[in-house]
């Protein structure tokens, strides 16, 4: 139970949403800080807490292997044991592995790699400079964390989601709630597909509720650098783009804050919130650097913060495309009595945060009710 | 055919296969002169040259002019794609390009110095009756997909074979 939590996150991480939004069906947060951010072990208490409140039949210790069809269902093969089932919800997640550039396999020996699923604490590296792949939700978490170790860290940028932790006096995500934004149903989405595959925003939980964009990280001496493109006689390549990468992100940031805006004034919010603010463009360095040389030693370790991927090695049904993702319908997958719950934009854009399972299990276990209801 | 019926026939047509988008593009060209190139690419052909002080007769433009204009012209095409794509609506558009080439680099003068251009400057101006927010979203757009900007920006593997 809760097991990425328990082996697959490092050991500062907070949730990304305030506490006030975790609500499960039967269980809020009624903590002491509505606004603050959970920690890891509170997270894994509160799913812990979860599973008894709905009283779920949890078998835990337990690794399913396989999962096949059946005549009348599904033969799911257990570290424990076989079990015959009428239908099967998947609900193991989009991030059972860290994906990694396939270039990575041409990074010398002497550089040190890790994942964001190895990674604990600054303490666990060696000392020495550290280049930060990816600048999302861990890149940007881990590159704060590590340059405050006193590390030279430099970050390699990518297309990323910047947002500020609070707008107007309140957290962001209330923002992205209130607005009905998050609500968006996924058959109303302009382009899907990209909304599937957003990184997860440049957001931190901290008490002091302090924005971790790339200025900040700037500020404090992190040295930013374009995507990495390649590996060539020991260098990194990196893109010379990094100014049309930061201009997107900002254009981007621009128009949801004009949303929440236009959306507050029809709402009558404008009295409540503060007044509309604006962020400083993100600064773009003279000239960055093209290339690392990672065999001048200049680079002790790679931090790949990419992204994940999904797993579906143990799924022997043929409902994964050509791309390694689950063929499904709102969570409807391509097999009759299969479902899926907590990918990206299931049903809503809120698909996978904690506040937004509620209404998706809802619809798609309604669906699968009369499934069963028409096939005993 | 109007633009829109052409990319919605090429992503029907790579939708169905995606092997309907891979394209290969080519150009040869033969040496005529000391620094005079003859080239040819599809049904198309032109001169290449150098001016007096690289070596030639400037009877046309050098290769890092044409590439600069290919990068001109290449974001003037993608703009006119992308606004219609985005249904963004322009009078005129007219591309600068600027590009920084410390010749020592071609000459071998010095080995730290790179050959090819240390910065390339684009300088798009854009006139229509839309806000100015509108075309920074179709610059933005632009920049994502420009196949000329992605050449310059990011590295290409590039494999060079000798015969004779």
């Amino acid at each position: 139970m809760a097991n990425s939590w328990r082996r697959e996150r490092w050991d500062s991480l907070r949730l990304l949403t305030p506490n006030w939004q975790s609500r499960l069906p039967g269980l809020r947060y009624e903590g002491p800080d509505p606004d603050g951010y959970m920690t890891v072990g509170e997270v894994i208490e509160f799913i812990e807490r979860f599973a008894k409140v709905s009283r779920a039949p949890v078998r835990a210790g337990v690794n399913v292997t396989s999962v096949r069809q059946a005549d009348d269902g599904y033969h799911v093969t257990t570290s424990d044991g076989e079990i015959h089932s009428r239908a099967v919800v998947i609900a193991s997640g989009a991030c059972n592995r860290p994906a990694q550039p396939p270039f990575s396999a041409a990074v010398p020996a002497s550089v040190g790699q890790v994942t964001s699923f190895g990674y604990r604490d600054p303490a666990q590296l060696p000392e020495g400079g550290v280049l930060i792949v990816g600048a999302s939700a861990t890149g940007v978490q881990l590159a704060a964390e590590l340059r405050r170790s006193g590390r030279p860290v430099t970050v390699s940028v990518g297309e990323h989601v910047r947002l500020p932790r609070t707008y107007r006096g309140r957290d962001v995500l209330w923002w992205m709630d209130a607005s009905g934004i998050w609500g968006q149903r996924y058959d109303e989405v302009e382009d899907l597909t990209r909304a599937r595959r957003l990184p997860s925003p440049q957001l931190v939980g901290t008490p002091e509720r302090t924005t971790l964009d790339l200025n900040a990280l700037a500020s404090m001496g992190v040295e930013l650098v374009g995507r990495w493109a390649a590996v060539r006689d020991g260098r990194a390549l990196l893109s010379g783009g990094l100014r049309n990468v930061f201009s997107l992100a900002d254009l981007k940031m621009e128009r949801l804050l004009d949303t929440f805006d236009e959306w507050a004034k029809a709402e009558g919010y404008d009295a409540e919130v503060g007044p509309p603010e604006r962020f400083a463009a993100t600064r773009v360095p003279e000239s960055t650097r093209l290339q690392l040389d990672l065999r001048s030693g200049e680079i002790a370790t790679i931090v790949w913060a990419t992204g994940f991927r999904p797993d579906y090695g143990w799924l022997h049904v043929p409902v994964v495309d050509a791309k390694g993702q689950l063929k499904h319908e709102g969570g409807v997958v391509d097999s009759a009595g299969l479902y899926a719950l907590g990918l990206p934009v299931l049903r809503r854009r809120k698909s996978t945060f904690i506040c937004g399972i509620e209404d998706d299990a809802r619809e798609v276990i309604d669906h699968l009710a009369r499934y069963l209801a028409m096939h005993w | 055919m109007p633009l829109s019926s052409l990319i919605a026939d090429t992503r029907k047509a790579v939708s169905e296969d995606p092997a309907n988008a891979q394209a290969l593009f080519a150009a040869q060209g033969t040496l005529v002169g000391v620094t005079e190139v003859d080239m040819r690419t599809g049904e198309h052909s032109f001169k290449v040259d150098e001016p007096p002080a690289l070596g030639g007769a400037d009877v046309a433009a050098n290769p890092v002019q044409y590439a600069l204009a290919s990068l001109g012209s290449c974001q003037a095409i993608t703009y006119r794609f992308w606004a219609e794509q985005l249904g963004i609506g322009f009078d005129t558009l007219t591309v600068r390009v600027e590009g920084d080439l410390d010749i020592r680099g071609f000459f071998g003068f010095d080995d730290s110095v790179r050959p090819g251009f240390s910065a390339v400057r684009v300088e798009v101006t854009v006139t229509g009756p839309e806000a100015p927010g509108r075309y920074r979203e179709l610059a933005a757009a632009v920049d994502q997909h420009c196949p000329v900007l992605d050449l310059f920006a990011n590295p290409v593997p590039v494999t060079r074979t000798l015969a004779g």
